[in-house]
């Protein structure tokens, strides 16, 4: 029991991220981006090869794949998303799906669909804890990096003047503008945070695991039930939908089969949506005939 | 000229004998039907058996095409599940066949439609609570869901080779895998597919609901229609066909792998809908086909380059990705430049070609006529959408006794003759022209409709997303034009609307209301107040706001939300304050304290004002009026001219605007 709870620890924040990229997303602009996965396997793609190809730093090569990552969120919305204003969310949701296509395309064809190993960049140690468990360096940077990154999230969009216009922007796009705010900026952010948080996801799975094209499906889109699960307009429910995925996940892996693990996470958001849709976390307002 | 004055008797015969015209209209159909029938019926014999195979898979496709179509364009709901339905359908039929060898093949293909029809149904349950996206992420939830159980029973059973079917029998016959066989089965369920569809949509009480229903779900509702209801009924019908179709597809394959039903098929089904058209049966049945026969179009181009050449290469060793990437370019391109997709440009092209053909039919009489006659002889002819908007149009566009008033000195604002015009083809104003002095209040009156808030809209600006523009005249602030501005670099000028409705952002605090006018955006450093300053300032103004601030905008009462839209607006800093409507709605007391409020505002900040309002109640704090009716300025003056016993005013709004 403690062993797994220690073990789900890391895939828990790994979790947290993917779901604050889709929270990130639905709390300053209202939408669903299906592409999701498939921009978290882009980043982490760029990561790697930033990283490997580049030779440059770790600290450098995240920032440079975030700062790519927000640039390409911010382009796509700004060429397409944009342009698709006031004609509701299914164009946009459909959208994202052709979009989904077109990068899955192009990262097999730049980067092939082999699994890859990232080089280590730090010592990964073995701690052993009490009812013989154990936990690794990379778990301990991965759990409190999300702590931190959820925080900081939350501080932005909840509590700063910027993250005010996001919520702004999402509730009343005209309203906003009639405000002065430039709507078309704050929601360009929006994405642009959004794929930040996916891509982080990404790179801290594949230093914990490997970086396979699976991650697309298995990690970024995964990450809708989680981010359901703990409140798809709540920050840091993301965490607490994380844990809770996670943990059910790792019991069905232990007492079911490990094949069983994704559609327990899917069966969870299923019946997150049936009994509670605004999640752990989330407020009550949600979408009713 | 030529022969097309020919024609121009026919409109009479038609009136002698409506069915003339029916069927001079049903015969070249009727005709088209026949001989399409006959060419598909023909088709196999001039294609070679590996161009039957993409013909079938094309089929098979259209299938599951024709409902997705039922689900996504006719009940308006999002499935990314079809894949999943089609795995249902396909791996219940491959078991039946496993288990009971006896059973007719055609008996576990309709359990496979049957069970997948279920699993429609228990997805579409939370339609009984969700909408939107939470159902379309239902949807993806279950795919997942689904992909595991059959994936999962797939091992414990066959193992990885896959499900090995018989050969499919129907009745004696026996179709094996000769594919011209399989041709004309498929060929019968399709049509068995389409002519149930259509049924169900065209003639039917059901049919007129959904359709409803796929547009204005609130109204549907309000009118007594069961929303929920229909979408579970959407779900079930088009996942039964769905699994239909992955019954057949086990039998067509022969060898069925679980794993066939990926996302990416699900996707692919979608972009068949986005590609032919929302909505459209003969749109998904092109995008079906066309969607299907991708593969094989990426592959001759490979092949048709040069060889050994580098594209020819990268071409033929990435057939797949490319495939992937030019759907998904599909789909994008569709969705931003043509939505209502093949089927929509069909019909624009045929419009386009009537049109052509009309306007060629009345070119003799065409110049002597003036406008308002040419008007009247499309009356004549008022069966397109484009005739009637046309005859529409003629009748409002003529402005009536418009005036331009000139002002007497230098204005903070002018607008010339503004014409608002949105997306439909629906004028908000024609010709409106008004002008704000500086250090005034300034009162724009008319009745409902007459245009008021279109004008205001056009000169604070319109988001690029509401479909409006300002289509003539323009608007001057300072001597400087300022037309067709984004409401954002309005509010930089200083130029600040309050809005009649959606005035205040209802899931935000009072506080943050207000401090998003203190801080963000292009008035920046207008105000300078810290987020907590900006309340204290505010409630100098309306103090009732002080008590407020920690609650939702949401919960305010009408009298409160328009306190907290004027302070929020002031904070801003405007020159020019513009208030639509702040009487619209509100207790008589209410409106007489927030006009008093905004007169000190004029007088004490010196903030100018320019507000609408449909009665002369406002009278009494302006300096100056315009009167609209119908989008044209009819009037101006200084409000007491207007009249103590308000004779231009009953001549205006209570006869001619009254009736409107």
């Amino acid at each position: 029991m403690f062993p797994l709870l220690v073990d789900s620890v890391s895939i828990a924040g790994i979790y947290a991220l993917s779901a604050l990229s889709w929270v990130m997303l639905y709390r300053t602009t209202r939408l669903m981006n299906l592409a999701n996965g498939q921009f978290l396997l882009l980043g982490t793609y760029l990561f790697a090869s930033f990283l490997v190809q580049f030779g440059l730093p770790f600290p450098v090569a995240l920032l440079a794949s975030a700062a790519a990552i927000a640039i390409i969120g911010a382009v796509v919305y700004a060429t397409m998303l944009r342009r698709l204003e006031g004609q509701g969310e299914f164009t946009i949701v459909i959208l994202t799906l052709g979009l989904a296509a077109v990068i899955t395309s192009l990262t097999t064809m730049i980067w092939g669909d082999q699994d890859r190993v990232l080089p280590a960049t730090m010592n990964d140690r073995t701690f052993h804890l009490p009812l013989s468990a154990t936990i690794t360096t990379y778990d301990i940077v991965v759990i409190v990096a999300t702590i931190i990154l959820v925080g900081l999230a939350s501080l932005f969009i909840d509590h700063l003047p910027f993250g005010l216009s996001m919520r702004a922007a999402a509730e009343n796009p005209v309203l906003a503008s009639q405000t002065g705010i430039r709507v078309g900026r704050v929601l360009a952010a929006g994405w642009a945070l959004s794929l930040v948080a996916a891509t982080l996801s990404g790179i801290a799975y594949s230093y914990v695991n490997v970086l396979s094209p699976d991650i697309s499906e298995q990690l970024g889109l995964l990450g809708l039930a989680p981010a359901f699960v703990g409140g798809l307009d709540s920050i840091p429910g993301a965490l607490v939908g994380g844990l809770i995925v996670a943990l059910c996940q790792s019991f069905a892996g232990s007492y079911i089969s490990a094949g069983s693990q994704d559609a327990v996470a899917w069966i969870l958001m299923l019946l997150f949506l049936l009994l509670r849709p605004q999640g752990v976390l989330g407020s009550k307002r949600i979408e009713r005939v | 000229m030529r022969r097309v004055t020919a024609s121009v008797p026919r409109p009479a015969s038609q009136l002698a004998w409506p069915g003339a015209r029916l069927r001079r209209v049903a015969t070249p159909r009727a005709a088209a039907v026949a001989v399409l029938l006959v060419a598909l019926i023909l088709l196999p014999l001039a294609l070679e058996g590996y161009q039957i195979n993409w013909i079938d898979l094309a089929l098979l496709a259209v299938i599951g095409a024709l409902a997705l179509n039922q689900l996504m364009g006719v009940a308006g709901q999002v499935s990314v599940g079809n894949a999943a339905f089609m795995a249902i359908g396909a791996t219940v039929a491959a078991a039946v066949a496993q288990s009971a060898h006896s059973l007719p093949p055609v008996l576990g293909v309709l359990a496979g439609a049957v069970a997948a029809a279920v699993v429609g149904a228990i997805v579409g349950i939370p339609a009984l609570r969700l909408r939107g996206l939470y159902l379309a992420a239902a949807t993806l939830a279950l795919y997942y869901i689904v992909s595991y159980a059959t994936n999962q029973y797939q091992t414990d059973t066959v193992g990885a080779a896959g499900w090995f079917m018989p050969s499919f029998t129907i009745g004696g016959w026996n179709l094996g895998v000769d594919q011209k066989s399989w041709y004309y089965l498929l060929l019968i369920v399709v049509a068995a597919t389409f002519l149930f569809l259509r049924r169900l949509t065209d003639g039917s009480r059901f049919g007129r609901a959904w359709h409803l229903t796929s547009g204005h779900p609130k109204a549907a509702s309000a009118m007594g229609v069961d929303v929920a209801r229909l979408t579970v009924q959407a779900f079930v019908i088009s996942s039964f066909l769905i699994g239909l179709e992955g019954g057949l597809y086990a039998y067509y394959v022969g060898v069925l792998d679980s794993g066939d039903f990926t996302l990416t098929l699900s996707i692919q089904y979608v972009a068949m809908i986005v590609i032919g058209g929302w909505g459209s049966m003969a749109g998904a049945m092109v995008g079906a086909v066309l969607v299907t026969l991708l593969p094989l179009g990426v592959e001759t181009l490979g092949s048709s380059l040069p060889q050994g050449g580098a594209v020819g290469q990268f071409v033929a060793a990435n057939v797949p990705s490319l495939q992937g990437i030019v759907y998904g370019v599909l789909i994008v391109v569709f969705l931003m430049y043509q939505p209502r997709g093949l089927a929509g440009l069909a019909e624009v092209t045929t419009e386009r070609i009537s049109q052509l053909r009309r306007r060629t039919r009345r070119q003799p009489a065409g110049p002597d006529l003036p406008p308002a006659a040419a008007a009247a002889t499309l009356v004549a002819d008022p069966g397109t959408p484009a005739a009637a908007a046309a005859v529409a149009g003629a009748a409002r566009a003529e402005p009536r006794g418009d005036i331009a008033p000139v002002p007497p000195s230098a204005p903070l604002l002018a607008a010339e003759r503004l014409r608002v015009s949105y997306s439909g083809g629906v004028f908000g104003t024609h010709s409106v022209s008004l002008f704000v002095l500086p250090g005034e209040i300034t009162l724009l009156l008319g009745a409902n409709g007459a245009g008021k808030s279109s004008t205001l809209r056009a000169i604070s600006g319109f988001s690029s997303s509401e479909g409006a523009r300002v289509a003539g005249g323009r608007v001057a602030l300072d001597g400087q034009d300022v037309t067709g501005s984004s409401p954002d670099r309005m509010v930089g000028r200083g130029v600040v609307l309050v809005p009649e409705r959606d005035k205040v952002f209802a899931d935000l605090t009072v506080a943050e209301n207000l401090q998003l006018s203190a801080r963000g955006g292009r008035r920046r450093r207008a105000s300078g107040v810290g987020p907590s300053g900006a309340v204290q300032l505010v409630a100098g103004t309306f103090p009732a706001l002080a008590a407020l601030s920690a609650r939702k905008a949401g919960v305010l009462s009408g009298g409160e939300r328009q306190m907290l839209a004027i302070g929020r607006a002031l904070l801003l800093q405007p020159r020019l304050l513009i208030v639509d409507e702040l009487s619209l709605g509100l207790a008589p007391r209410v409106v007489e304290e927030l006009m008093s409020q905004l007169q000190l505002i004029n007088e004490e900040h010196g903030v100018t004002i320019l507000m609408a309002e449909q009665n002369a109640a406002a009278a009494s704090i302006a300096q100056q009026a315009f009167l609209i009716e119908t989008g044209v300025t009819r009037w101006s003056g200084p409000p007491g001219e207007l009249g103590a016993g308000g004779e231009l005013i009953a001549s205006y709004l209570g006869t001619d605007l009254a009736g409107e």
